[in-house]
């Protein structure tokens, strides 16, 4: 049987000692949890063991450039201007599909929460074609259109349609109807009423299916561009994988990340912006 | 201008500068579905008077209410208002969380833009939050928000406000404060005002008279004579206020017949 040694006698703590072993306790972690420059270390360590990998030919250059590499196809991609244009051809396609489906899915969905008539009429139909995903189309509509414009903004459009379509017709649906009544007793009219409590009520949850449909815009942007097309970032890097140039793959996925950043940042400003009133996101 | 304690800046009766609607409503019936949650209702309001309806929840309170707005149609009986402008002070202040206190107030204003800025400037300090006009709602406490509300109702001037237990859900300070604030503003401007609640001792403070529903019915009408401005804890009220619970009391457990129903609703006890 084991024996218990006997435990040393405690010692009343020193309140002195506790508070200043409290306070570097505080200093060590404040240096990593306050500095603005912690986000910043892994990405760095990341970045810098990859180039030295690449440099010392542990990653050969086949399978994954080095990142200064990468940088140098972006400066000669934009000395020749190709990438200017693909990086156009991308974003006015993106902007194309978002404007026209996305204009579509939102009068859509207001006019389905608001017309019970025709609410019966459309949602059905809506909701089984949003079961299809959207990439399954694509032959279909190579088929139908070849690699024209229209192939691409058809696809984009799918995809936004109905994030916005489902978040409008529910922000409108969920309404406080207090609210409605309030501006019904107090003589709105109809567009006053549309104009003063429905819209601004539906739009925080209009704002959220504007950002679901960016991020599915890049994702069929990205589909319908390496696909059937003869330009774009997508064309861009597929073409790169026809002469193994990884560096331009590389480059090209960058790309489609700066530009979901942006749009993610985009619909943050408007958030901020118009929804100033909401105690979530207004920090003024 | 604005003062700490939004009574004190009307502690007697001035002139009154209009006068209320009268109100009749005979035989009023509303039903959902096969339920009569009003029925056969008979109520007349003189112009400028302060009527309490008290009651048990689910005694068709609320619904008499909604039916004189129009928001609940009536099935039989009729509703006569004179005339001019009918407001309502609901439970909640149901303000417009993305528009500022000013634009919330002017809401219930005519008028251009300048004339409607005006009069909910005007409105706001009636009620003690001028400084509180460029806020959000969501910035206020729920006291002052249902100040809001009430400015936002007083600013076009109605003949006839209609307050659907607008203080239920305050704190009783909060409760008390309001109630004077709603005495001052009502012998001020003269409207008619109908009160719906479910706090009798509220009914009596502010009411000419008090009138007590049961069963979409009203079985009692009395009538509380003490002079305005009231003051809380006052002997005489708190008498009425004995009578009032100890009929409700009775009342939820025995139906009153309907003959006595109608006989009780004309006649004033006191």
């Amino acid at each position: 049987m084991a024996t218990l040694a006997p435990t040393p006698p405690r010692r009343a703590a020193d309140p002195r000692a506790v508070a200043a072993r409290a306070a570097a306790a505080r200093d060590r972690r404040s240096l990593i949890a306050r500095s603005r420059w912690t986000p910043y270390l892994l990405p760095v360590a990341l970045l810098s063991g990859w180039q030295l990998a690449s440099i010392t030919g542990a990653l050969p250059a086949t399978i994954l450039p080095a990142p200064l590499a990468v940088i140098d196809a972006a400066v000669m991609l934009l000395r020749n201007g190709t990438l200017v244009t693909n990086l156009w051809v991308s974003t006015l396609r993106a902007l194309t599909g978002l404007i026209v489906s996305g204009g579509l899915a939102l009068l859509l969905g207001f006019v389905t929460a608001l017309a019970p008539e025709l609410r019966r009429l459309l949602d059905p139909t809506l909701q089984a074609l949003r079961t299809i995903p959207p990439p399954a189309l694509v032959p279909l509509v190579i088929l139908w259109f070849g690699i024209d414009e229209v192939a691409k903004i058809l696809l984009v459009g799918w995809g936004v349609f109905f994030p916005i379509y489902l978040n409008t017709y529910h922000g409108v649906s969920s309404v406080d109807r207090g609210l409605i009544e309030m501006g019904q007793v107090y003589g709105m009219e109809r567009w006053t009423l549309f104009r003063r409590i429905i819209l601004p009520g539906a739009l925080p949850s209009i704002l959220i299916g504007l950002r679901f449909a960016l991020g599915t815009i890049w994702l069929m942007l990205i589909v319908a561009e390496t696909i059937a097309a003869n330009s774009g970032i997508g064309y861009m890097a597929n073409q790169a994988r026809e002469f193994s140039q990884t560096d331009v793959i590389v480059l090209a996925i960058l790309l489609y990340a700066a530009l979901g950043k942006l749009a993610d940042t985009s619909t943050r400003l408007i958030e901020r912006r118009f929804l100033r009133w909401h105690p979530t996101y207004g920090k003024s | 201008m604005a003062s700490v304690h939004p009574t004190a800046a009307y502690p007697r009766a001035e002139a009154v500068t209009q006068d209320g609607a009268r109100l009749a409503i005979r035989g009023l019936g509303v039903a959902f579905g096969a339920n009569r949650v009003v029925d056969d209702l008979d109520l007349e309001i003189e112009s400028g008077q302060f009527v309490s309806i008290v009651g048990r929840s689910g005694c068709g309170k609320s619904t008499l209410l909604r039916a004189i707005t129009g928001l609940e149609p009536a099935d039989r009986g009729t509703i006569d208002l004179d005339r001019g402008r009918t407001r309502v002070v609901f439970q909640e202040p149901r303000l417009l969380p993305w528009e500022h206190v000013l634009a919330n107030v002017a809401v219930g204003a005519a008028g251009s833009v300048q004339e409607k800025r005006d009069q909910a400037l005007e409105a706001l300090d009636l009620v003690g939050l001028s400084d509180k006009a460029e806020q959000w709602p969501a910035r206020l406490s729920g006291g002052q928000r249902q100040r809001v509300a009430l400015a936002r109702a007083l600013v076009s001037r109605p003949r006839l406000l209609l307050l659907d237990e607008p203080l239920g859900a305050l704190d009783a300070l909060t409760r008390i404060e309001m109630q004077h604030l709603l005495e001052n503003v009502w012998r001020r401007q003269g409207f008619t005002a109908l009160l719906v609640t479910h706090d009798v001792a509220e009914a009596v403070a502010l009411g000419d008279r008090v009138v007590i529903m049961e069963h979409g019915r009203i079985t009692r009408d009395i009538a509380v004579p003490a002079p305005h401005p009231r003051r809380h804890g006052d002997s005489d009220l708190a008498a009425i206020e004995g009578e009032i619970l100890d009929q409700l009391l009775e009342g939820g457990t025995t139906a009153p017949a309907s003959a006595y129903a109608r006989k009780a609703s004309r006649s004033y006890l006191l």
